[in-house]
């Protein structure tokens, strides 16, 4: 144990260090760089601004900058980023784009979706994932692809299944086929050809991915009940390497990989693990003490901090973020955000 | 229209029911089926809002109420969702009574006031305050009552009205009343369509899908068949469909349709010292959601609601009666979102009520049995001391319940077989003064709720609902209301005031969507053939959020109406009317996100025959 957290500082050591070779001398390219937007679904979605010393909150940053005449949309999902620009999903079947550090409007996509869900970018184009009628099992789940010069949806990739989180690596794209614990594939596209070119199964549903190394990792898990930790080879798109994760957890999601460990969330904890670990015991990284299913509503793992969002159990009043060092798991900060706090983006 | 056929007897018998006239109220065959309204009218006030001008061509029941009442209505803009809250409390809170039976949603236990279609109440009055001892479930922050009229005079009336206006908005009603004197009906059928595509004030957008339609039809029958014994027959259908409008234009367009039939047959025994009613209900309800406007697999609910009463009335003396009152209801429900159940609810009921001089008072339990929920004793007690011929006292204690909906219970991912009914306790005290066409009330009441049902995340499904919260409220209600009449000339005012605080008790954070201030005022003015109608109506800041956070209120606001009418023909029988709506243009909302139109209008034709 001593010796794992010895690594785990060394790691992060070296981490902090390559992080302010690159950052130190650039200047803030608008008012919201150097710091982490955090994204409210709604009622009308918004956008916190939180700087990186936490000095600086701002709610609502898009109405800040940009006044009425436009607004986010209900229900904003997601955001995926193509340079400098921010893709901002919103469920009622619109994308703004926005400068992703000054938050400018720049333009709105609302045709060619149906429930839209998360998005990423490969090949100049975007893919954004529809769960449309949210049938299940899913019959009409899609991919939308955008094109990036345009901006318009320029085709669709139906998947046979439902299609939630989306994820480019090694030049391909993975969609998982998990929605809130049912499903148990990735769906594979090629973004040369748009076309599907394998389909992975799963034990259970995948709800999660990051990348590490050009390796893929997913975190499969049921709403309720254990979970495992996948990892796919993206030569030839098979599992190579499975880890079984504590079955006394319950309700796994939010895998982050940063720095040779992986994190995800359970039932209000926080777990951190070495991703070369043989052996998993049940022991929280971080208690958060909170018995609101909503806590881990969003997460995620940048530059030594962990982010974690807690949505108002009502979902009627502002959730909150908490921040913790991911090398002791001090708690650093606490900010009230807005609706449903479901997500981080770091600039 | 200004038919004082139909205004004398809800004046006579509702407002202003003076003591002579409460002891000969109770037993007598009254002319509504509602009987619990009149008999026990008179230790909590009642407002009467079937005299106005604007019941005659009523563009929406939830606007007459909430132009009328203290009663605050959240509507999704026109046409849209709408439902009520009464003293600060939610909309599974107010009991909807159609002629004596809850007409509240079996799946979610509310009632939506853009889903009633007919023409034919010919009264509605609003009662604020406990009432679940005579009224049954909901009726926590007061039951709204929509009762048909049945008249045993010889007459014979026809009224067709046309009305067209703003948004491509049209109507069309007929309405039959008629009686031989052992024979009465009153019918009507109606139908109302709107493109309902208002621009938003201050904005460059429209209302998107809001389109609706709906057809109603109502039919009620009463045969004397001697001064003892008389038949009733009350029908109702309807049926529409509306468009769900869009909060966001790029939205997925949805829809909703609505059937509901009720039917009540009532016999009523009467004499001096005895009153018996023995009455049968049939509800059927029914809807059909669509997530896209060609939704082949809309999701849809289907309840069917059986009732038998007998409800027999006693003359203990002259002063003193007591009610006894069993009920059976069996309701099964079924749809795509709920497991297939039956309910079976069963209950008895006793009042007491006693007129020992200036002084009466009233007592009432009720104990209800169901299979799949326990309920607890409700009481009701109340007094009204009378105590100069122009001032009155009253106060009122209650415990009132609300029993968990088909959905709360049996959704299928989610439902929690295991709920207690919501229940409360209530208290008010209210005074009342009269002098000459001058009348004024002032009531206060404090409620506690308990084991509020709010839907929250769960483990094992997405939402699951519990038993969670508690609330109090207190506040205040003032009406004032004078009319005044000299040769031709005729003029009503009338005012309301209510103070709501209503708090979660855990977080101390005033309830969502409950207004603190709302204050309403109407004038309606007749001089022989001419008639002027104005209202106004000031709501408060509204918090939207249960933490309260005043960035997202809706803000408080002035809106006014009015309403100018001329009737034309020897016998005045026709009526040309205009109506306009937010004459203000005021930019204004019940609801986060759902903006009502600015001024617009309606023009209506009235034949009465």
């Amino acid at each position: 144990m001593n010796i794992k957290k010895l690594l785990l500082l060394s790691f992060t050591a070296a981490f902090f260090a390559s992080c302010s070779n690159d950052d130190d001398n650039r200047a803030p390219l608008g008012d919201y760089d150097n710091g982490v937007l955090v994204l409210n679904e709604g009622g009308t979605g918004t956008v916190t601004y939180i700087s990186d010393d936490f000095n600086t909150v701002q709610q609502d940053i898009f109405y800040e900058v940009n006044g009425e005449t436009q607004d986010l949309g209900q229900y904003t999902q997601s955001i995926f980023f193509d340079g400098d620009r921010a893709f901002v999903i919103s469920g009622s079947n619109k994308i703004t784009v926005v400068n992703r550090y000054t938050f400018e409007y720049i333009a709105t996509i609302d045709s060619g979706f149906a429930a839209p869900r998360y998005g990423t970018v490969a090949n100049g184009k975007a893919y954004v994932t529809n769960s449309n009628t949210f049938d299940f099992p899913a019959t009409d789940d899609y991919v939308s692809v955008i094109n990036l010069q345009t901006l318009a949806v320029v085709g669709t990739i139906n998947t046979n299944a439902s299609a939630e989180r989306i994820i480019e690596a090694n030049g391909k794209i993975y969609v998982s086929n998990g929605f809130f614990g049912s499903g148990n594939s990735i769906t594979v596209i090629d973004p040369s050809t748009d076309a599907i070119t394998a389909t992975i199964e799963t034990d259970f549903a995948p709800n999660s991915f990051d990348i590490e190394n050009g390796q893929l990792y997913a975190l499969c898990a049921g709403f309720s009940g254990a979970g495992e930790l996948i990892k796919i080879n993206t030569q030839n798109n098979t599992l190579s390497q499975t880890i079984e994760l504590p079955e006394t957890q319950s309700g796994l999601a939010n895998l982050d990989v940063d720095n040779g460990n992986f994190y995800y969330t359970a039932s209000g904890n926080i777990y951190k693990y070495a991703l070369n670990a043989t052996a998993f015991t049940d022991t929280a990284f971080v208690a958060t003490g909170s018995t609101n299913p909503y806590m881990g509503y969003g997460f995620a793992v940048n530059n030594g901090r962990i982010y974690i969002s807690e949505a108002a159990e009502d979902f009627t009043s502002d959730g909150k973020i908490f921040v913790y060092d991911n090398s002791n798991g001090t708690l650093l900060n606490q900010t009230t955000v807005g609706l449903g706090p479901n997500g981080f983006y770091f600039n | 229209m200004y038919s004082e056929k139909w205004i004398l007897p809800a004046l006579l018998l509702l407002c202003l029911v003076g003591r002579a006239q409460q002891d000969t109220v109770f037993l007598r065959q009254v002319d509504i089926s509602d009987v619990s309204l009149k008999r026990y009218g008179s230790t909590q006030k009642a407002i009467s809002i079937s005299d106005s001008v604007y019941t005659s061509n009523r563009t929406s029941l939830g606007g007459l109420i909430q132009f009328n009442s203290p009663v605050y209505i959240r509507e999704n803009g026109i046409g849209g969702v709408s439902s009520a809250s009464f003293r600060g409390t939610t909309a599974q809170q107010t009991a909807v009574i159609w002629n004596g039976i809850n007409i509240n949603s079996q799946f979610n236990g509310q009632f939506d006031f853009n889903s009633y279609y007919t023409s034919d109440a010919g009264q509605i009055t609003v009662r604020p305050g406990g009432g679940s001892v005579l009224f049954g479930s909901s009726a926590i922050g007061g039951s709204i009552h929509l009762n048909t009229t049945l008249d045993f005079y010889r007459h014979l009336d026809n009224r067709v009205s046309l009305s067209y206006g703003s948004f491509d908005t049209g109507r069309f009603a007929y309405n039959i009343n008629a009686s031989d004197g052992k024979f009465s009906v009153n019918a009507s059928v109606s139908h109302n369509r709107s493109e309902n595509d208002y621009p938003f004030p201050d904005s460059d957008r429209n209302n998107l899908n809001g389109a609706f339609f709906n057809t109603g039809i109502s039919a009620a029958a009463g045969y004397r068949i001697n001064h003892k014994n008389i038949i009733r027959l009350y029908s109702q259908y309807s049926s529409g469909e509306r468009h769900f409008s869009l909060i966001s234009p790029s939205e997925t367009p949805t829809k909703y349709q609505d059937r509901n039939s009720r039917n009540l047959l009532e016999w009523i025994y009467g004499n001096e010292n005895f009153n018996s009613r023995a009455r049968v209900a049939y509800l059927e309800e029914q809807y059909r959601y669509f997530e896209t406007l060609n939704d082949e697999n809309p999701s849809f609910g289907l309840a069917k609601t059986v009732i038998g009463k007998y409800d027999a009335a006693l003359k203990i003396r002259s002063n003193m009666f007591v009610n006894a009152l069993v009920e059976y209801a069996s309701i099964r429900g079924s749809g795509t979102d709920v497991r297939q159940t039956n309910r079976n609810i069963g209950s008895g009921t006793l009042v007491f009520r006693h007129i020992p001089g200036k002084f009466l008072y009233e007592l009432g339990i009720r104990q209800e049995l169901s299979d799949d929920y326990s309920s607890p004793v409700l009481f009701s007690a109340g007094g009204k001391y009378q105590i100069t011929s122009n001032y009155s006292l009253r106060f009122n204690g209650s415990r009132n319940y609300r029993i968990p909906s088909f959905n709360d219970l049996y959704w299928a991912d989610g439902g929690n077989p295991d709920l207690k009914p919501e229940s409360s306790y209530q208290a008010e005290i209210g005074q009342d003064f009269q002098w000459k066409n001058l009348s004024a009330g002032l009531t206060v009441f404090y409620m506690d709720i308990s084991d509020m049902i709010q839907w929250l995340p769960g483990t094992t499904a997405a939402w699951r609902p519990v038993n969670v919260n508690e609330v109090e409220s207190f506040g205040l209600e003032f009406s004032g209301k004078h009319s005044f009449e000299s040769g031709s000339h005729k003029l009503v005012s009338a005012v309301l005031y209510s103070y709501t605080n209503s708090q979660n008790a855990e977080t101390e954070k005033q309830l969502i969507y409950v207004p603190k201030h709302k204050a309403t005022a109407a004038l309606d003015y007749t001089y022989d053939r001419f008639g002027v109608g104005l209202q106004g109506l000031f709501t408060g800041s509204v918090p939207t959020r249960s933490d309260n956070n005043p960035r997202y209120d809706l803000d408080g606001y002035f809106v006014g109406n009015g309403l100018v009418s001329y009737r034309f023909g020897k016998q005045k029988s026709i009526v040309v009317e205009a109506q306009v709506r937010n004459v203000f243009d005021q930019e204004y909302q019940t609801m986060i996100n759902r903006p009502y139109p600015g001024r617009h209008y309606t023009f209506s034709l009235t034949l009465m025959l």
